[in-house]
């Protein structure tokens, strides 16, 4: 039994975009990036569309061809991840559970196969960033610049 | 040293008490006209970007020549009515000091944005690769670009000038700067997408050889309704210094031949290519480029979640206060074509021929 925990994106400092079934996620501050394909881009936007987890592991359980018990060890791996890269934050632990988004309207008389969601991170975009505070400034108060950012 | 400005004056005593936004603004217009009557001379040049004219005011010419030649393609009339007028100076040759930062080294974001310093009307930020400083007052249409020594600009600030301020204005304007490359003929264009070193550079320099149009190599601006156009910005070429030999008829052209230890090759395309920029063009086709070096040239349909994916990050990271509303524009831009990855191989003479094909693939 999981507890009917709710999450939203942790915006501003993160935004994300999906399109054909995958969703890139960007982390403004850290300069990471992400990709959810399948079923890790459905749990996304569950996630970000403020759906309790209980009711995602419904909905999944609903259209996968996988135990209850698979799918909620999966999501519940997935949403560790995504707390971790401080993608997403908890928004409200207890409510109820017809609130949120709607559940897929998908009949769930022919089950798809369940494959685990994959969080997919790039960091090659980290160099474009000023990561480090800034310690050394000109006798105006500027910042004394690097030749190499 | 001129005297400074009474505005300049009054926000450097101010220092601590954090003036805001709009009166930094205004302090540092004051010091640019300080700056003109130091030098006694105000020089402007005027170009069309994206369908507007924009106006640089250089207050003496020691900004000019760091500036003006990735512009050049665009140039028209200085009698043109600006939509936005740019006012730029150095310290060293005027001897104008911009005032003093009011904010604190923690205020810095990582991507040069000053925080409690931007909101709807301004925007500033400070480059740290450059040490120039960039404000923009959305409201009046005014920019300003300072730095403290013009000689001291890297090469590939000349390369691409006053990406900042134009990434600001252009988002308010329907369009959106990005990190892209773009090559067409007069059916259209492609746009060429990918972080540094994943062949844009290589893939544009081997159809301008080849004789197709070119409307930049780096950073173009896109506009996405009603339907997808990119256009030129910087007639220029940045290319890593163990590719520019395959363009030996652009070897002449390269910019800072005494320092490419370290640095890409940087070359000025106008005017001698002039004929072969233009200003703009409507999108065919996203193309992915990657380098495999393999004995053929590809193109292969991919997703256009990969073409957000090779856009949009390289875009948003690069460019202050660029975010969702950004993030959103370059979703749907690449929704509205065909995408391609171009698997690039050795024989570069190839590579037209696949962005041709990826020209006529939009369903003619």
């Amino acid at each position: 039994m999981i507890p009917e925990l709710r999450f939203r994106v942790n915006k501003p400092t993160v935004t994300y975009e999906t399109i054909e079934g995958e969703s890139v996620v960007i982390n403004l501050e850290t300069g990471s990036y992400y990709s959810l394909r399948a079923i890790g881009s459905e749990i996304w936007e569950s996630l970000a569309a403020n759906r309790a987890v209980e009711l995602i592991v419904d909905d999944l359980s609903a259209l996968y061809n996988a135990t209850r018990v698979q799918v909620e060890q999966s999501v519940i791996q997935l949403i560790g991840e995504l707390r971790q890269e401080q993608l997403i934050v908890p928004d409200g632990a207890i409510g109820s559970s017809a609130s949120g988004s709607q559940a897929p309207s998908v009949a769930s008389t022919v089950k798809s196969e369940f494959q685990a969601p994959v969080l997919q991170k790039f960091t090659d975009m980290q160099e474009l960033l000023l990561l480090d505070p800034i310690h050394d400034v000109d006798a105006a108060g500027w910042p004394r610049a690097k030749q190499d950012a | 040293m001129a005297d400074m400005p009474l505005d300049q004056l009054s926000v450097t005593a101010r220092s601590h008490a954090h003036p805001d936004p709009v009166s930094y603004f205004s302090a540092a217009q004051a010091a640019f006209t300080s700056a003109t009557r130091t030098v006694a001379v105000r020089i402007d040049r005027v170009y069309r970007i994206a369908g507007y004219n924009v106006r640089l005011s250089f207050a003496g010419m020691s900004l000019m020549p760091y500036i003006c030649p990735a512009l050049e393609h665009l140039s028209i009339e200085t009698d043109a009515s600006p939509h936005l007028t740019i006012s730029l100076w150095d310290t060293t040759s005027t001897g104008v000091e911009i005032p003093s930062p009011p904010w604190s080294l923690s205020d810095y974001g990582v991507r040069g944005e000053i925080a409690g310093y931007n909101n709807d009307r301004i925007s500033i930020c400070f480059k740290h690769g450059s040490g120039a400083v960039s404000l923009l007052d959305s409201t009046l249409n005014q920019a300003i670009f300072w730095v403290r020594d013009a000689d001291q600009l890297p090469y590939w600030e000349k390369g691409a000038p006053l990406l900042n301020i134009l990434h600001w204005w252009m988002s308010q304007h329907d369009r959106l700067l990005v990190h892209g490359a773009a090559v067409g003929n007069d059916h259209g264009a492609v746009l060429i997408v990918g972080k540094s070193g994943s062949g844009k550079s290589t893939t544009a320099l081997a159809c301008l050889s080849s004789g197709l149009l070119y409307l930049g190599d780096d950073y173009t601006i896109i506009e996405t309704l009603p339907s997808p156009v990119v256009h030129s910005l910087y007639a220029t070429a940045k290319v890593d210094v163990n590719q520019v030999n395959a363009f030996p008829h652009l070897l002449p052209k390269i910019h800072n031949n005494g320092t490419l230890a370290g640095e890409k090759a940087l070359m000025f395309l106008s005017p001698d290519y002039n004929k072969q920029m233009i200003p703009d063009l409507p999108v065919r086709a996203i193309l992915v480029p990657r380098v495999t070096g393999g004995p053929r040239t590809q193109l292969k349909k991919t997703s256009a979640a990969a073409a957000l994916t090779a856009l949009a990050p390289s875009t948003i990271f690069q460019l202050p206060r660029a975010g969702e509303s950004n993030f959103k524009i370059v979703a749907r831009f690449v929704s509205k074509v065909p995408c391609y990855t171009l698997e690039c191989g050795k024989n570069l003479a190839q590579i037209p021929e696949m962005v041709l094909g990826a020209l006529l693939s939009d369903g003619l």
